[in-house]
């Protein structure tokens, strides 16, 4: 430490000092900083929230306590105790990923006066700044517009005078690299200069006030525009982030800016530099003037220990200590997501005599997790809750909501003898959508019937109550999740005869190979998974499975409309994202077959159609078998699997062939076994 | 650099024809150095990037100028914007600029040609055709391409299907990271198809796929979880994970 610092002068003036502590923009008065003035900054990053802001899971309507805004703010509260100089600021991804989010978007929009309810919080907590990620821009350009207060003048809305402005955030957000392919200007403001008093230690190791001005500026992955094409095509343009940062960097110093601070919704990766490149995080280090680096996108937390660094093949770059948590030698952090993490950069800042300076021996970074080293989770800071209470509710009602009725138990419990009663209605809405499609937008297969296979995605695996099982009666939204259990999107495939066949030779692995000769008990179900029980349900298609055949052989009288399917008939088949793109394993089901990638998920399309059809009927949306099995007299009994007490849901749906074979097949999880009559 | 790249970052029109000026300067005495050619792709990359913004504009006329100048990178940036048209006569003429750029070595063109011929794009598809430039870019580097010719071999498109002959290309399609590549020798070596049962392997293989975002890989690591398949004990919390992230990937995968 100097003893006789020199003073420095950004204004020549004895009477500056006097005001010092009060002058933080610039002005007529500004402060003297002796040189060798120390000071902590610690800048905390939430990043990827994606609307987690209860812990709580919208689709199984229970508590979970390894996510949530809830108790961020709880790490956030400690450490703002902890270091009196902060920034938080979040890295976006915020206002999409959970139920409560389309509710606030889709399914009951907020209007012009509300603020949603993630910035609502993020408002209590008094967040300095925001970056816009790219799922900001799933819900199209409208709504981001409204909900983040802006008037965004792009092709499509009204001029920004014409538009109101709309409560949102209360921080400034910034985005340096998305463009207006209207104006050619940002979309957003590139960047905000934060001025901040702060408290320092002058080098007599006095405590001063002195003013700080941080720039903060904002990017996201340039491949928003094929993510959400549908929204921002011709829209909007991205120019990459390293040209947007030399561009807007210099800026910002000669606006005053002390430090920089880099809020990248992208991680880390080495490839050579391109403007479209998904994650810029890395070359973004290596432009000039970056103090520290705020990134995200990639849901890890970074820096990370020394066990869990050896796993993430992202951090394993030359250049990159992903201990330190440094990248090219800036401090980067990324906090995790979904509100798991606090990400925490302690800058520790000197002044030099004619500027602030990063010491970077002096700098920490690390991730602060709501999960304690013995598993336990940090408490909830309860005015979120309380802060958000109504919307939380009317999400956790919308979930409950009736949609329409059904007129029968809709289950998978007799769906591998048969029962088509809850997968029919998947089908249905998965045919529709896509043979709506088809005829609207690809007239070249309008000719082509369109067929749509589904599978009992719980099928017993854990026990009696792992079954789709939705009572007659109303039918909720989380019926719908129960109806289609996964995050899927629908998927077109164009197949030729001789696919669609071993897609089914493929399905039918569900089956032992049963030996009628046999007079022991055999068990009809093998260990191939229900969820690859890929089955038609419609009136056009039908076929038979014969199980006293080996695998692959077991497909019999496969006929579409009365006439036998040929090798090379083409057909269209509506399915998921999973099994279009080889999940199971499908013969030719490699990728290639795909004629329609919707962004559309399958259980948003099957609720849309049950609220069209209203009443769920077994006549129209539950009995239409496409497949029996091949009939065979067994010399022994053949059983299968089931939740106990259920028979009289075989029975309703017609399956006459079935008994209770043993009450409870001493599993313990609540099974009984089922025989099947095979000769009828 | 940056001068130049503050005019082609400035507001059109104005600045576009400055930009284009200085641009054509540019790239008629580049194509040498190194420094250079990454300069060009950048800016290139960012011609395209404003080109797609409609189908026929000042951007795309430069680039087009640019290709018949000779320059493989705008060839290849105007063949993949021709290509993405709707209208088959764009998407022909698309191949031929990649074509172009692909006779000049340009690997990236080469798949993209592979993969338009392999998928009929603007034409019949043609497996012959595909298979030669899918070969063509694997050569120059492409790594999906090595994924492609592999789909191509095990599935028997032009050729007599053998999933023993295509484990070469998809693991070293896997090896260079190549998500659909890991995704797919995941599932040969869980099922022990073309090569050895290798379940710890294969979840590996999931893994890093999943790593990489790849849906399926994730939902297929969401299922193993949940009903503790291949020897991993069941983990619903675990299995809750991986849902969520494949619900996420969703919104930002795009097929090769």
């Amino acid at each position: 430490m100097q003893k006789h610092p020199k003073m420095t002068l950004i204004f020549a003036g004895l009477l500056a000092a006097a005001f010092l502590s009060g002058c933080n923009d610039g002005g007529s008065s500004p402060p003297l900083i002796l040189t060798g003035t120390t000071a902590q900054l610690a800048l905390l990053e939430t990043t990827d929230l994606h609307t987690n802001i209860m812990s709580y899971d919208y689709f199984k309507l229970i508590e979970d306590k390894s996510l949530g805004f809830e108790r961020v703010a709880t790490l956030i509260a400690q450490a703002r105790q902890q270091f009196p100089n902060n920034l938080l600021l979040d890295n976006g991804d915020t206002i999409q990923g959970t139920a409560l989010a389309d509710y606030q978007s889709l399914v009951s929009p907020i209007g012009c006066t509300q603020t949603l309810a993630m910035y609502k919080v993020m408002n209590n907590v008094a967040y300095d700044a925001g970056n816009i990620g790219n799922h900001e821009f799933n819900y199209g350009l409208p709504f981001l517009s409204q909900v983040t207060g802006s008037t965004l003048s792009v092709d499509g809305m009204p001029e920004p005078a014409a538009q109101t402005k709309c409560a949102g955030p209360a921080f400034p957000q910034v985005l340096a690299n998305v463009y207006s392919a209207k104006t050619k200007q940002p979309l957003f403001q590139p960047y905000t200069i934060l001025s901040k008093t702060i408290t320092a230690t002058d080098p007599n190791g006095q405590s001063v006030k002195v003013p700080l001005k941080i720039g903060v500026i904002g990017f996201t992955p340039p491949t928003i525009l094929s993510w959400d094409k549908r929204w921002l095509d011709g829209k909007v343009y991205t120019v990459g982030v390293k040209e947007a940062a030399q561009q807007f960097i210099p800026e910002m110093r000669s606006k005053g800016a002390d430090i920089v601070v880099v809020l990248s919704h992208g991680g880390l990766d080495d490839a050579p530099y391109s403007p479209t490149m998904e994650n810029g995080s890395y070359h973004l280090s290596q432009v000039a003037g970056v103090d520290a680096m705020l990134i995200g996108h990639s849901h890890l937390p970074f820096p990370l220990d020394a066990v869990t660094t050896s796993l993430a093949a992202q951090f394993k770059l030359a250049g990159v200590d992903a201990v330190k948590g440094t990248v090219n030698g800036v401090p980067t952090v990324m906090g995790n997501y979904w509100g798991k993490d606090l990400g925490v950069i302690n800058l520790a800042l000197s002044y030099d005599g004619s500027k602030w300076v990063v010491d970077k021996t002096k700098t920490t970074v690390e991730n602060r997790a709501i999960k304690n080293k013995d598993g336990t989770y940090v408490a909830v800071a309860s005015d979120v809750a309380a802060a958000i209470a109504t919307e939380h509710q009317a999400t956790i009602n919308y979930v409950k909501t009736p949609i329409g009725s059904t007129d029968f138990e809709m289950s998978t419990l007799f769906a591998d003898v048969g029962d088509p009663g809850a997968i029919e209605l998947v089908n249905q809405a998965q045919a529709d959508y896509v043979a709506r499609y088809v005829q609207a937008n690809l007239p070249q297969y309008a000719s082509l019937p369109v067929l749509s296979v589904s599978a009992p995605f719980k099928s017993g695996f854990a026990g009696g109550t792992d079954f789709t099982d939705v009572p007659a009666g109303a039918i909720a939204i989380n019926n719908a999740g129960d109806l289609y259990l996964y995050p899927n999107t629908i998927y077109a495939v164009k197949v030729a005869g001789d696919t669609l066949k071993s897609w089914l030779e493929t399905a039918a692995q569900r089956f032992n190979q049963i030996n009628p000769a046999s007079t022991a008990v055999q068990t009809l179900i093998s260990t191939y998974p229900g969820y690859n029980f890929d089955m038609f349900t419609s009136k056009d298609i039908s076929y038979e499975i014969d199980v006293t055949q080996p695998v692959g052989n077991r497909i019999k009288n496969l006929l579409y409309k009365g006439a036998p399917v040929t090798a090379a008939q083409q057909f269209i088949v509506a399915t998921n994202n999973y099994r279009a793109s080889g999940g199971g394993n499908f013969p030719g089901l490699d990728g290639s077959k795909t004629i329609y990638a919707s962004p559309d998920a399958n259980r948003d399309v099957l609720i849309q159609y049950i609220k069209t059809a209203k009443t769920i009927t077994r006549a129209a949306n539950g009995a239409d078998r496409s497949w029996r099995f091949t009939r065979v007299t067994t010399a022994g009994p053949v059983v299968f699997p089931s939740a106990q007490g259920k028979l009289a849901v075989a029975q309703a749906a017609g399956l006459t062939n079935i008994s209770v074979y043993q009450a409870d097949d001493g599993s313990g999880k609540g099974l009984s076994l089922y025989g099947i009559d095979l000769s009828k | 650099m940056s001068g130049r790249w503050r005019r082609l970052t400035r507001p059109w029109p104005l600045g576009f024809s400055l930009a284009l000026l200085v641009f054509t300067a540019v790239a008629a005495w580049s194509h040498h150095e190194t420094a250079q050619e990454t300069d060009d792709s950048v800016a290139i990359a960012q011609w395209q990037t404003l080109a797609a913004l409609s189908e026929d504009n000042d951007a795309f006329r430069h680039l087009l100028k640019l290709a018949e100048s000779g320059s493989s990178l705008a060839q290849r940036a105007a063949g993949t914007l021709l290509l993405a048209s709707r209208q088959p006569e764009r998407q022909v003429a698309g191949q031929e600029w990649l074509k172009k750029a692909a006779d000049q070595g340009d690997a990236e063109a080469a798949f993209m040609l592979g993969r338009a011929r392999f998928l009929g794009q603007g034409q019949p598809l043609d497996y012959g055709e595909a298979k030669h430039w899918f070969e063509r870019a694997e050569a120059h580097g492409s790594a999906v391409a090595a994924y492609y010719l592999g789909v191509m071999q095990r599935g028997g498109y032009g050729e007599v299907a053998d999933t023993g002959k295509a484990i070469p290309w998809f693991a070293k399609a896997a090896s260079r990271d190549v998500p659909e590549a890991l995704f797919v020798m995941g599932n040969l070596l869980r099922a022990g198809e073309g090569v050895p049962r290798d379940w710890p392997q294969a979840l590996t293989h999931y893994r890093r796929a999943g790593e990489l975002e790849h849906p399926a890989a994730l939902q297929t690591l969401a299922m193993i979880y949940q009903n503790g398949e291949m020897d991993v004990p069941a983990d619903p919390n675990q299995a809750r994970h991986f849902f969520a992230e494949a619900a996420h990937a969703l919104k930002h995968y795009q097929a090769p």
